[in-house]
């Protein structure tokens, strides 16, 4: 028992709340009108595709601006021509910790080459906590400090430590999940490579991952 | 250079909701019906869209797409956009879209906000493979074994349906509070005139809630049976299994509220949006503001 | 309500102590028969559940001092706060909530039943269509058959049971369905009883352990009457080095003969008897490991040669010399227990971990020492020689962590579930409709028909269908 009125009828779908709607318009022109839509939400999502592509070998490394444990802020693309060894770390992992004087060896080894360690910490504490860490281990090589942790994003990166081995034209030649001996030569191969013989292109990157 | 195609698709349902919910407003706004023909028609769209960002999941991470916060999140998206669609086919109130489709909107929007590790499947760890044997042996038949699900992908699909019924309670409730409290004033201003009158709201309100309510039980239930098999407890008073209760606790007295004097209407709706504010503290809050086990979805 | 009152003044003359007990006795039913008292219990459940989340539950009792100071800390110790889901006051709302589901089904079932099962016996009263206020009256214009065939059809079609009556001027049809959605409140709040004795079942009469078992050990079921073996342990990885799953392979051994062999990983456990043991967990052995890696340092060179390894009861030979070595012992946290004289380790942690080996030369033993990884080099191993060994690092074997469970409620508490499963399909999807028709003529080929009816719940779908169902008898077809 309702004990309310009978309500209206709105099967039909031309009235909603007794009122009368106008502005109908046919199938055909609604079908127009979403296509539209869809084409146009297809052009804008599609032209930034690279947000979709996954960033490993054979993948442009994707640029940034950084600032150093001074403050100072530091690019990318300034090692435009050089080997760069991009390395994501944090002060509380405690395998970046095993494998850091390893990298400060590898740095040691090819000074005076066009090589490049870039480690950039996503500890989201401030900068005292990671120039105490980087002074306990004695490391040289460049540190560079992301609070926000946006380069996890950017680089897709799912744990720490991760490492991209980027060529000479910003092209990343080889993705490294976990850590690793640096000192231990096998693992050498691709920068070796990459300073011997120059860039390669971005297909023989992929394949190399694929083998 | 191949695409993640879940994150394509991703974006793909993150702007349609987008275009949707303006569709929705405008139609709400301007009455106009060729407004609310292309929002229903986007809305077919979004949920095409947001069903193959969990088909592709699937195929990317080898199982089920119900494994972490951003796949819930979408599952919860897509649940929502479906049981809508449901309500709008059989009461063609097209104003509620506008609500609807704003959650959906935030919804997705939290979920993009995600770290990036959300975003990419992950293999799963012991504790949350559980497969049903007896599936396993059928589909091995079609060499789809590894699709297999079991008590944990059913209680997490089970529970997210609930929590979609219950978030479209809430966006009635809303509704209702703003029609209900124009209605006793005995003046309506233009945007709230075009809303459903309180009645409807209230009965709509009940009907999500009465399939809400069996798919959270459903789901806990069902969360239990997983834990039996998992660590031999069905019910250990974590936060995440006592918060699931304190939301169904609320619910069960809205539905006790509705056949009581004097607690019908409003005092039903206030206990419906306090319910959802309780699913979104169970669903996100658990997992960063308290201690405990449950820190997955 | 009868008037229980009334009753306890007549008694009152004879003994006012048991008519006193009689309408106290009253009050308190009726206290527990009240929707109100629900709702209450529910809230206060849910608030009290709350609480028992922000306060960490089952810590010891000097954390919640650190966290909330001397004076809170009392209170929390003396309402239970720390246990709360255990404690009297929680039950107590249970209890409460229990006695509310009683009583109210007591109240309200009893008159329930006998109305709807009665309901055929109910008079056909034309005027009470008018008083519905979804009734309707129409004019209908087709012959006399027609009309009640089409009242017959559209019952038929949409799923009613119907019986007609003889009425002055005319007749009535009353059509009902769903009688069973009445019922779905009482299934429900009967399956919260079952659940809730289940747990206390479990709670009462429920086992719940925990086992580390080491390969090839055997240990005694809670209930005594049978053995467990485990046979095997290992761990699955993914190419990327997660771990997959941790597999166990367990024997049941009752009066010593082998009953059962069977393959138990995490989701998948064993079930015997009514206990089920399941993989829960794994650990290193404290005691025992597979292989160790031990390094020769020569006198006078600046670092050790490169590590060899040596299994666990194998002899190795340390390469570049005349000597070999074998495993004896392992301790993952040292310790010498003076009385025994052995060594043993007091906690399974890898706190202090070290290696008892035998150093041979040929067939002649030399020594017997310590290793500690911790600290190379603190005891000679090879003393009044040029060499040393330090114990560099090891594979640990890994034991078996088993939970243990016997619940003897876990049944009822899932027949429960599915009781109430049933009992929401009742209560939110099957509605229990009547409708009443009555046709009188009112002219040539001309009928009067009155149309309404009632329903449960979900008034919106039942408006429709009523105009289906008045359109058919009109027209002879629904409205497409």
């Amino acid at each position: 028992m309702s004990g309310k009125d009978v309500r209206e009828d709105k099967q039909d779908g031309t009235s909603e709340e007794g009122i009368t709607l106008e502005g109908g318009l046919p199938r055909i022109a609604i079908g127009f009108i979403i296509a539209a839509i869809v084409v146009v939400v297809a052009v804008i999502v599609l032209s930034g595709r690279k947000a979709f592509e996954p960033v490993t070998a054979g993948a442009e490394a994707v640029g940034f601006t950084l600032p150093d444990l001074n403050g100072r802020p530091v690019s990318l693309k300034d090692y435009r021509g050089k080997v760069v060894f991009l390395n994501i770390w944090a002060t509380w992992c405690a395998t970046c910790e095993e494998e850091m004087p390893s990298m400060e060896a590898l740095s040691k080894g090819l000074k005076g080459q066009p090589f490049e360690i870039i480690a950039v910490s996503i500890d989201s504490e401030g900068g005292e906590t990671v120039k105490k860490f980087i002074g306990r281990l004695g490391l040289t090589f460049t540190v560079l400090h992301d609070r926000s942790g946006k380069i996890k994003d950017v680089y897709k990166t799912t744990g720490v430590p991760e490492t991209f081995i980027i060529d000479q034209n910003g092209i990343i030649a080889e993705k490294v999940m976990g850590p690793r001996d640096w000192t231990n030569k096998v693992y050498l191969n691709t920068i070796m490579e990459l300073l011997k013989n120059g860039p390669k292109s971005k297909d023989a990157y992929a394949a190399k991952k694929a083998a | 250079m191949k695409m993640i195609m879940s994150l394509m698709f991703f974006t793909f349902s993150f702007s349609f909701y987008f275009v949707a919910a303006f569709f929705y407003l405008g139609f709400w706004v301007f009455k106009k019906k060729w407004l609310g023909q292309c929002a229903t028609a986007l809305a077919y769209i979004t949920l095409l869209s947001t069903t193959m960002v969990l088909v592709s999941r699937a195929a990317e991470s080898g199982h089920a797409p119900f494994s972490n916060l951003y796949e819930s999140m979408v599952l919860f998206v897509w649940a929502i956009n479906l049981g809508y669609l449901v309500m709008e086919y059989r009461h063609k109130f097209k104003v509620i879209g506008a609500f609807v489709m704003t959650i959906e909107f935030v919804a997705m929007l939290s979920a993009s906000l995600l770290p990036y590790k959300f975003k990419s499947a992950e293999p799963l760890n012991p504790a949350l493979q559980s497969k049903w044997n007896w599936l396993v042996d059928l589909l091995r038949h079609a060499g789809l074994e590894k699709y297999a699900i079991g008590w944990l992908d059913f209680h997490v699909f089970t529970t997210f349906v609930g929590y979609a019924a219950f978030a479209i309670s809430f966006g009635l409730s809303i509704m209702y509070m703003l029609k209900d409290r124009s209605e006793r004033r005995g003046a309506q201003g233009a945007f709230v005139a075009a809303v459903p009158d309180a009645y409807t709201l209230d009965e709509l309100g009940y009907r999500a809630i009465a399939w809400g309510f069996p798919f959270l039980s459903v789901g806990i239930v069902s969360g239990a049976v997983w834990a039996n098999y998992a660590w031999g407890t069905y019910w250990s008073w974590d936060p995440k299994e006592t918060w699931s209760l304190v939301t169904w606790l609320i619910y069960a007295a809205y539905l006790h509220a509705r056949v009581t004097r004097g607690w019908r209407g409003r005092r039903a709706a206030i206990l419906s949006l306090i319910g959802f504010i309780a699913v979104i503290f169970l669903y996100w809050g658990v997992s960063f503001v308290l201690p405990g086990l449950h820190a997955y979805a | 309500m009868p008037d229980k009152s009334k009753k306890g003044q007549a008694h009152q003359i004879e003994g006012g102590g048991a008519s006193r007990l009689k309408t106290l006795g009253s009050k308190v039913w009726y206290f527990f028969n009240s929707l109100k008292l629900t709702l209450t219990v529910l809230i206060s459940l849910a608030v009290m559940s709350v609480l028992g989340t922000v306060v960490e539950q089952n810590q010891p009792i000097a954390s919640y001092a650190a966290k909330y100071g001397a004076a809170w800390t009392k209170l929390i110790v003396y309402m239970r706060v720390y246990d709360m889901y255990h404690s009297w006051w929680f039950l107590l709302l249970l209890v409460m909530l229990t006695l509310n589901i009683v009583v109210c089904t007591f109240e309200r079932f009893p008159p329930k039943w006998k109305s709807l099962l009665n309901h055929k016996k109910d008079k056909f009263d034309p005027k009470l269509i008018d008083r519905l206020s979804n009734g309707r009256t129409f004019i209908v214009e087709a012959t006399a058959v027609s009309v009640r065939q089409r009242v017959q059809e559209v019952f038929k079609k949409k799923g009613y049971k119907v019986m007609t009556f003889d009425e002055a001027g005319g007749y009535g049809v009353y059509a009902w369905k769903g009688i069973i959605g009445r019922f779905g409140s009482d299934f429900t709040h009967i399956s919260l009883l079952l659940i809730l004795i289940g747990s206390m079942l479990g709670t009462a009469y429920g086992y719940k352990g925990y086992k580390d078992l080491n390969v090839g050990s055997v240990m005694d079921s809670p209930s005594g009457d049978y053995k467990l073996r485990l046979d095997k342990f290992w761990i699955d990885y993914y190419d990327s080095g997660q771990i997959r799953q941790y597999n166990s392979v367990l024997t049941v051994i009752e009066d010593g003969k082998e009953v059962l062999t069977k393959q138990i990983w995490v989701n998948e456990p064993l079930y015997y008897k009514g206990t089920r043991f399941y993989q829960s967990n794994y650990g290193a052995a404290w005691d025992k490991i597979e292989q160790a890696y031990l390094a020769l340092y020569r006198k006078g060179a600046d670092k050790s040669e490169k590590p060899f390894t040596v299994k666990w009861g194998e002899s190795a030979a340390v390469p570049g010399t005349r000597y070999s070595v074998k495993l004896t012992g392992y301790a993952a946290d040292f310790y010498y227990d003076e009385k025994t004289r052995a060594m043993g380790s007091i906690s399974a942690d890898p706190n202090n971990p070290v290696v008892l080996v035998e150093v041979w030369e040929g067939k002649k033993p030399v020594s017997s020492s310590l290793l500690f990884q911790k600290y190379p080099g603190i005891f000679p191993a090879i003393p009044g020689s040029n060499y040393d060994l330090a114990f560099v690092n090891y594979r640990p074997t890994l034991f078996s962590g088993l939970s243990i469970n016997n619940d003897p409620g876990t049944n009822v508490v899932w027949a429960g579930s599915i009781v109430m499963g049933l009992g929401f399909v009742f209560a939110f999807f099957v509605y229990h409709r009547r409708v009443w028709v009555f046709v009188a003529a009112s002219g040539e080929g001309e009928w009067d028909v009155k149309l309404g009816g009632m329903i449960n719940k979900n008034q919106l779908i039942f408006d429709r269908e009523l105009k289906d169902i008045a359109g058919f008898i009109s027209t002879g077809k629904f409205r497409s």
